[in-house]
């Protein structure tokens, strides 16, 4: 075989071979997702001390309670950002979600740490979510298509957008409501 | 009078029946597997757990020989297979290695090599950061402050509680980074029964199919197993037409 042929098959090889070897972790750092997500303004963390109702909620959402006293989430304005990490099937996907009045703006998955159902990952599987919001049933105000052989990671991702959406409303609700408070009797505390 | 068969081709029947030979096994390894992931759940293959011991103790689970672990307060902080246990309660589930363990003010702080549980004095989780930079292996607390290091690349990081990740950090001080320490044999006798296995037929298949059951090289064993599949599949394709075409040739016209 002509020798220019073997090493063209020889560099093809190596190439599909190292392609081949995806790390199963790859993924945006916080920093960079949430720099994205404000155009470079960052706004400080604030916390979310779940109650009660929010680990009702979350049985219907996610088929578990949320296991946690508190989230973190970054709020400017209309836009709010929340970083949560659900199971595929045996490992944690951790998934961004900007929500902008109560809609999705973007759904990004930050760290994949499964060996199968990576795909959710791609841009053609995550701007399914852009501009639904929450039905009153706790359901995503449309369908999002399966991916054939990550049906669990689908399910991860569609399970945080929408908890995502539910505490966007919560905090949106407690913003008013505390607002209400101070009109009514200014010396209520922050 | 047909061709003699040119070099190419008789290389190539070679290749064909040497690469045949020795990836035989492994095509018919790969067939058999992939049929089973195909119906494993007609099979109750993703459902179906194996209990063989070794084979829990390969994936991490059913671990029941921990030996060591960290001191948090009056008690110890230790790891068996993926679940985390302070004295007898079970705190969590982390995928990475235990680390290291800190008590700031009154939470607790349990790291893994890629997540942080923090919980209250009596276990019950607060939070659960698991996006990590990178991954450690090393945990140190020093004034209040957790810091933790890859080996690697000797990076140190420092724990930023207000916003809640990691930020690279140089440290003013040599850090006392936190080792594991033998458990007392009194705790040896409480630690729970080993795991029940978690391993699922249908994961078995999906890594021996794969080759990431032997790690990086079996995935690179596994591109060449599909590689040797196509050639023997072209080249014998090749081969049929050839002899095709080669027996037109041969038949007088007409029959």
């Amino acid at each position: 075989m002509n020798k220019q042929i073997r090493r063209y098959i020889a560099a093809a090889l190596l190439g599909l071979l190292q392609s081949s070897v995806v790390s199963a972790e790859d993924y945006m750092d916080q920093t960079s997702f949430l720099a994205q997500a404000f155009a470079d303004d960052i706004p400080p963390a604030q916390k979310y001390w779940l109650k009660n109702e929010d680990d009702d909620v979350a049985q219907r959402i996610m088929g578990h309670s949320l296991d946690a006293l508190r989230i973190r989430y970054w709020a400017k304005g209309t836009k709010s950002v929340w970083i949560l990490d659900e199971i595929g099937k045996l490992k944690p996907i951790t998934i961004g979600v900007v929500i902008d009045n109560n809609t999705i703006a973007s759904l990004n998955i930050l760290a994949f740490r499964e060996s199968r159902g990576w795909e959710i990952k791609l841009p053609f599987f995550t701007s399914q979510f852009i501009g639904l919001s929450l039905t009153n049933n706790y359901e995503l105000s449309d369908h999002i298509d399966n991916i054939t052989g990550a049906t669990l990671s689908v399910r991860a991702a569609t399970n945080v957008a929408s908890m995502a959406l539910y505490f966007s409303q919560k905090i949106t609700l407690d913003t008013v409501t505390h607002a209400k408070k101070i009109e009514q009797d200014p010396s209520t505390p922050n | 009078m047909p061709k003699k068969s040119s070099k190419i081709h008789r290389r190539l029947i070679k290749w064909h029946y040497w690469v045949g030979a020795l990836f035989a096994a492994t095509f018919v390894g790969f067939a058999i597997t992939g049929v089973l992931i195909n119906h494993s759940h007609d099979w109750s293959l993703d459902s179906k757990t194996i209990a063989w011991p070794w084979l829990n103790r390969f994936y991490g689970y059913g671990q029941n020989d921990v030996k060591s672990g960290f001191p948090l307060n009056s008690s110890w902080v230790y790891q068996l297979g993926h679940a985390l246990y302070l004295a007898e309660s079970k705190l969590g589930e982390c995928h990475g290695k235990l680390i290291g363990a800190a008590q700031i003010d009154r939470l607790y702080y349990v790291a893994c090599a890629n997540e942080l549980l923090i919980t209250l004095e009596d276990g019950t989780r607060v939070e659960s950061i698991g996006l990590f930079p990178e991954t450690f292996d090393k945990l140190a607390v020093s004034e209040n402050i957790l810091y933790a290091q890859n080996q690697q690349t000797q990076r140190i990081y420092r724990f930023n509680e207000e916003h809640g990740q990691w930020l690279i950090a140089t440290p003013f001080a040599t850090l006392a980074f936190q080792q594991a320490t033998a458990l007392p044999a009194v705790l040896l006798t409480q630690i729970p029964s080993a795991q029940g296995a978690k391993i699922t037929w249908e994961r078995l298949l999906l890594d021996l199919h794969s080759g990431r059951l032997f790690g990086r090289a079996g995935v690179f064993i596994a591109d060449l197993i599909a590689l040797a599949l196509i050639f023997s599949s072209i080249s014998g394709l090749w081969m049929w037409l050839k002899k095709r075409r080669n027996t037109a040739i041969k038949m007088p016209p007409g029959q």
